[in-house]
């Protein structure tokens, strides 16, 4: 069982995923940790398909406290002067439970893949700056059920080489695609243009999935309130980003 | 009194020498004020609705209103030939007498209004006033409501906030949490300091920019004092600060890392 297939029992990475009808007719959705302990337990509509989605990582490690991704470059990329480099990547996605009917779909539950710590990171001055989802993005890159693959668009726009170790990517217009049936799933393309030797320009580009039998996943910030962990995402959005504080 | 008199003789003496132009001049001036302070309320009322708290932009709008209409009647007045200075002097002695009497409450409103306009703090805050710490509750044209930490609602006047020293806890996006523990002088500290780095490292509410440090810069004869400052997003501080420090020792504990239990005597002065 993968994304995007209805399910009644799966297992991922260390976690168990059950769905379960009783007697009565009622059916409940529980994840059990790897002790069987049940970590998170919903009552659900029988009308209802239940599917894993990945979902753009920005509930954990809680909601709204991050306003964006804070991509560190393991190694960095040089840019010569007025050049353009095109990179692919891997970014971490959170796991996604959907309950799921013809005409809307309803974020159940969420977790993080338990080989990753969900951390976060501030870029600027505390008064300024931004809370964002720290991920460290190696090369090259991997292929796991818990990454998402991208494409990092950088332009240099000034007249001196520039050497580029972090990213930061606003998260409201980042959009996650799957393909059901398997664990592949990829991001939308993320563009930067330096300005300067300190400033640079990050957006989100709004791209094609792969190939057409991709599904975008649900969008959490237009979502129905969720019953996952409590409030409803209210984050400032931020499609266009200034990297202010150095690259 | 006289007032009055004067001007129910003024209108008297404009019927009797057929002044009923200057009559219908005073009620076009009275009903050209109602229709203006009419006009200008009603966009000022949604300008400030969207801008000010309702305690204040209810009572500003009804100001301007009031003040326009008696703009227009003082012009009416005046064209009819009454002599205004006097209810304008009648005026500003009830005025003086009024605002000694509510003193407090003007300075108040004042305070009110600045700390309206200096903004310290908003509705949902974690602030520190003094040693008063809580959740702002409400922020009134008087005085600002504090949720304290135990539960309990506290009124302050905005007088006294206004006078006192504010420290805002949520207005920054991340807060520093430094804790200092004492290790014991045979303690290897470099696994010590490992040790608690993991432990930092396994909470993901602790952000990884800036770098969290743990450091030790002398010993004592109590033991090796080990700094560590770490940087939480604002809104996750109270929990990391209240939890993190049982999780250090625990893990210390665990790893077999002593911490400083001093038995001898407790020297007067400690370098």
């Amino acid at each position: 069982m993968v994304y995007g297939i209805p399910f009644s029992e799966l297992e991922i990475r260390g976690f168990k995923l059950l769905v379960s009808k009783s007697k009565e007719g009622s059916v409940s959705y529980s994840r059990h940790d790897v002790n069987g302990k049940i970590v998170a337990n919903v009552v659900l509509d029988p009308t209802l398909d239940v599917i894993l989605v990945p979902l753009k990582p920005m509930l954990h490690p809680r909601r709204n406290i991050a306003e964006c991704i804070y991509l560190r470059l393991d190694p960095p990329i040089a840019i010569g002067a007025h050049s353009r480099v095109k990179v692919e990547l891997a970014i971490p996605v959170d796991y996604g439970v959907v309950a799921r009917s013809s005409s809307a779909y309803n974020i159940i539950d969420s977790f993080v893949d338990t080989s990753i710590v969900p951390k976060v990171a501030l870029y600027g001055t505390s008064t300024f700056g931004h809370i964002c989802r720290f991920i460290q993005v190696t090369q090259p890159v991997e292929s796991k059920p818990y990454l998402a693959n991208t494409e990092l668009s950088i332009s240099n726009d000034t007249g001196k080489t520039a050497i580029v170790r972090n990213i930061v990517v606003p998260l409201e217009d980042l959009k996650i695609y799957y393909k059901p049936g398997t664990w592949l799933s990829s991001a939308t393309s993320i563009n930067m243009s330096i300005e300067s030797d300190n400033t640079a320009n990050t957006w989100v580009e709004e791209t094609e999935p792969p190939t057409a039998d991709y599904e975008e996943s649900p969008d959490i910030t237009s979502s129905a309130p969720s019953i996952v962990s409590g409030d409803l995402i209210r984050l400032k959005k931020l499609s266009r980003f200034k990297m202010l504080w150095g690259y | 009194m006289n007032i009055l008199n004067d001007i129910a003789t003024r209108l008297l003496e404009a019927i009797e020498t057929y002044r009923i132009s200057s009559i219908v001049h005073s009620l076009l001036i009275v009903a050209i004020a109602i229709i203006l302070a009419f006009t200008i309320s009603r966009p000022l009322r949604t300008w400030a609705l969207a801008r000010l708290p309702r305690d204040i932009a209810i009572p500003l709008v009804k100001l301007v209103y009031y003040s326009i209409i008696f703009v227009g009647i003082i012009m009416a007045l005046t064209s009819l030939g009454v002599d205004v200075s006097v209810l304008l002097v009648a005026g500003g002695i009830a005025g003086i007498i009024i605002g000694l009497a509510a003193q407090t409450v003007t300075s108040n409103l004042l305070a009110g209004i600045f700390l309206y306009l200096d903004r310290p703090f908003k509705v949902g805050d974690a602030i520190a006033i003094g040693d008063t710490f809580g959740i702002v509750e409400d922020i009134t044209i008087f005085s600002t409501r504090i949720r304290l930490f135990n539960g309990t609602i506290l009124r302050i006047s905005n007088e006294e906030i206004f006078k006192s020293r504010i420290i805002n806890l949520t207005a920054v996006k991340a807060r520093r949490i430094e804790y200092q523990i004492l290790l014991a002088h045979e303690t290897d500290l470099n696994k010590a300091i490992e040790v608690i780095r993991r432990v930092i490292d396994r909470n993901p509410l602790i952000l990884t920019e800036p770098a969290p440090m743990i450091f030790s810069s002398q010993v004592t004869l109590l033991g090796i004092p080990v700094n560590i400052w770490v940087w939480v997003p604002g809104t996750a501080f109270f929990e990391v600060w209240t939890t993190l420090l049982t999780q250090i020792r625990e893990e210390l504990l665990k790893e077999g890392i002593q911490l400083a239990t001093y038995k001898g005597p407790i020297p007067l002065s400690i370098p």
